[in-house]
């Protein structure tokens, strides 16, 4: 309890400045957001700086920060001018489309990746090992949108074994939640797989080589049990750190892919937005992300506890 | 050694032949060991005595089964260890066969205690670990051995231990911690690689003290490596010195002090400091290098430091050769032969 107090005030800290400069980004974007409303040509000076004074662009950056962020912290972050929808509700709605996606995809690239790279590590060197490696990066050089594009022909046009786009929600039926989220996750973890591949197969060979592996050896532990007991944990520092990077970061990877397969989650939400410029909208979504992926460093900072029992005891 | 005396001797409980161990190093091949022969008796300690980069480890992994596979050039000679009346030849047990020796039979302690324990894991779970897979515990009766092996080794408030980490003991402390582990199964031979080099000096002799009441309480066989003689002075009962991957002086400990005959031995013996000589005296240290074991030059190894050193050793190997009941020495020009200074 003691980390998470003393780890706290660095978390609010960074809160306020991402908030910040969120707020930043969008108000020094160039171009008045009252003229995008109300579109370019020919609108009238006075339409415009009523409008300004309806958002309240009128007032100084500061003022407008402190009352932005002062709604936000009460989960309000405004109204889309374009379509009227709360931008916390609509993201709200979108978010368990963008959460399952991301676990998912978290899911199959760490099943996959974990075996596949105590198999590597093990063999180190050997032609197994060269051809995991290899296999890892070539799918970590096919962007995610071509890898969805193959899967979809692959295994929705071809095998017919997934829908190619489309959600079916949960609540509606579980197996084809399961199955109209496949493909796109499957698209997202191909990429993951690869490298969090390569970062455990890096720090598997370098714990094997420690003296308390070559001590579980002469203890008469069989290897697989030396692979899973004595080297994974130790091992696993940087995937952790990465996997809880890439867990704050599903919503903006998830983009293209929930573009590609039409699927309603904060990403695509956030595409169109910037589209139809919604900077309210956008505003509110990278506030969001940014928080998400603060918030879950901060929950994989306190797991490393978990893994070392040197980092519980350092208090 | 006729056949009668053959019959007389009891049977070793570890007798290695022709050791011979080639590693595949960045540089080129190792000849880390070359053929190297000893017995051991049960209840007997063998001191294997060397400076670093002469073998020592290497061969104590060679014994356990535990040289790196892909880096192993070569791996030739005989480890016959007997067992419940039968004879196991170990280099030719296959790696499955092998490791149900390793705990029950043979054990090994490690260097260096801040690096051989697990960081993650509790010293009940390392310490159980082994009394689970060879002698078919369960949690609870590991756990409670566990607990009996800590108290031996001499490890206050051993309950409170076992659910602590490594890191939250001291050197001493985790290398009886690593001692625990090596006798769980109580094994028959101990290699113990230098068990006290990463000491502090005040806890040495302590561990020291430790592992011989074990072995002798235990009537386990055991090879204790070191670079110092004087670990082994008093603790050992035969002594084997090692030099560039070969033994070149073995005698029981009493006869190799008293008259060791390798220009090596009397060096090392040399250049152990000791607290009867007046302040200030210069350590003596032996000239030159330790030996490139990588494509080794025909001759003597120890040749270009050797001060008997005469044209013959620089051409041909000296073989190890009997100088006395239980006493060989491979060198051609030993201390107190007459050729020497000729």
């Amino acid at each position: 309890m003691h980390l998470v107090l003393r780890k706290l005030p660095w978390l609010i800290g960074t809160l306020l400045a991402v908030s910040f400069f969120t707020f930043l980004l969008v108000s020094l974007l160039p171009g008045d957001p009252a003229v995008m409303i109300l579109g370019a040509g020919g609108v009238s000076p006075e339409a415009v700086a009523a409008l300004r004074a309806e958002l309240g662009l009128d007032r100084p950056l500061l003022v407008r920060y402190f009352d932005w962020l002062g709604s936000a912290l009460t989960g309000d972050f405004g109204r889309s001018p374009m379509t009227g929808q709360s931008v916390m509700d609509a993201i709200l709605s979108r978010l368990p489309v963008t959460i399952q996606l991301g676990v998912m995809a978290i899911i199959i690239a760490l099943l996959l990746a974990v075996p596949l790279a105590m198999l590597s590590a093990y063999h180190a060197g050997s032609r197994l090992d060269r051809a995991i490696s290899g296999l890892g990066f070539a799918l970590m050089s096919i962007p995610s949108f071509m890898m969805a594009i193959f899967l979809i022909l692959i295994l929705a046009v071809s095998m017919n074994l997934f829908p190619a786009t489309g959600w079916v929600p949960f609540s509606v039926s579980p197996a084809a939640n399961l199955r109209s989220a496949a493909l796109p996750a499957l698209s997202l973890a191909m990429i993951e797989l690869a490298l969090y591949m390569r970062l455990l197969r890096t720090d598997l060979i370098s714990t094997l080589q420690q003296d308390y592996i070559t001590l579980a050896r002469a203890k008469g532990v069989p290897n697989w049990q030396i692979m899973l007991r004595h080297a994974l944990r130790p091992s696993s520092f940087s995937l952790m750190t990465v996997v809880g990077l890439q867990l704050g970061g599903v919503i903006s990877g998830a983009i293209i892919i929930e573009e590609i397969f039409a699927l309603p989650g904060v990403g695509r939400l956030l595409y169109q937005s910037i589209l139809q410029r919604d900077l309210l909208m956008v505003q509110g979504i990278v506030l969001f992300i940014a928080t998400a992926y603060v918030v879950v460093n901060f929950l994989v900072d306190l797991s490393y506890s978990l893994l070392d029992p040197r980092v519980r005891h350092a208090d | 050694m006729t056949d009668s005396q053959h019959q007389t001797q009891k049977l070793p409980l570890l007798r290695v032949e022709d050791l011979t161990v080639r590693l595949r190093g960045e540089a080129g091949i190792v000849h880390a060991v070359s053929d190297v022969s000893f017995q051991l008796q049960r209840g007997q300690t063998l001191g294997i005595v060397g400076e670093s980069g002469s073998g020592k480890s290497v061969m104590a992994r060679a014994l356990m089964g535990l040289l790196p596979r892909r880096a192993t050039q070569q791996l030739d000679g005989r480890v016959s260890l007997a067992v419940d009346g039968r004879v196991l030849e170990l280099l030719k047990l296959s790696e499955r066969e092998f490791r149900t020796l390793r705990g029950p039979r043979l054990a090994m302690v490690f260097q260096d205690p801040m690096t051989a324990l697990n960081p993650v894991l509790t010293l009940g779970v390392q310490i159980a670990e082994p009394l689970q897979l060879h002698l078919g515990l369960n949690k609870a009766q590991a756990m409670a051995r566990a607990l009996e092996l800590l108290a031996q080794v001499g490890i206050p408030d051993p309950e409170g231990r076992l659910r602590q980490y490594p890191h939250q003991l001291s050197g001493g402390m985790r290398q009886r911690v690593v001692i625990a582990i090596a006798l769980a199964c109580d094994p028959r031979v101990l290699l113990a690689d230098e068990p006290t080099t990463a000491l502090d000096v005040t806890v040495q002799r302590q561990v020291l003290d430790l592992l011989l009441a074990l072995q002798r309480e235990r009537q386990m066989g055991m090879v204790l490596i070191t670079h110092d003689l004087g670990v082994v002075a008093n603790r050992a009962d035969h002594i084997a010195v090692m030099y560039a991957g070969r033994i070149v002086e073995y005698a029981p400990t009493s006869r190799l002090f008293s008259a060791m005959r390798h220009p090596y031995t009397e060096a090392l013996f040399k250049s152990v400091p000791r607290l009867s000589d007046p302040s200030h005296t210069r350590l003596h240290a032996i000239p030159g290098r330790p030996p490139q074991l990588i494509d080794p030059a025909p001759g003597c190894a120890f040749a270009p430091r050797c001060p008997n050193v005469q044209q013959r050793c620089r051409r041909e190997t000296p073989a190890l050769t009997q100088a006395g009941d239980e006493h060989l020495h491979a060198c051609f020009y030993p201390i107190g032969s007459r050729e020497v200074g000729a």
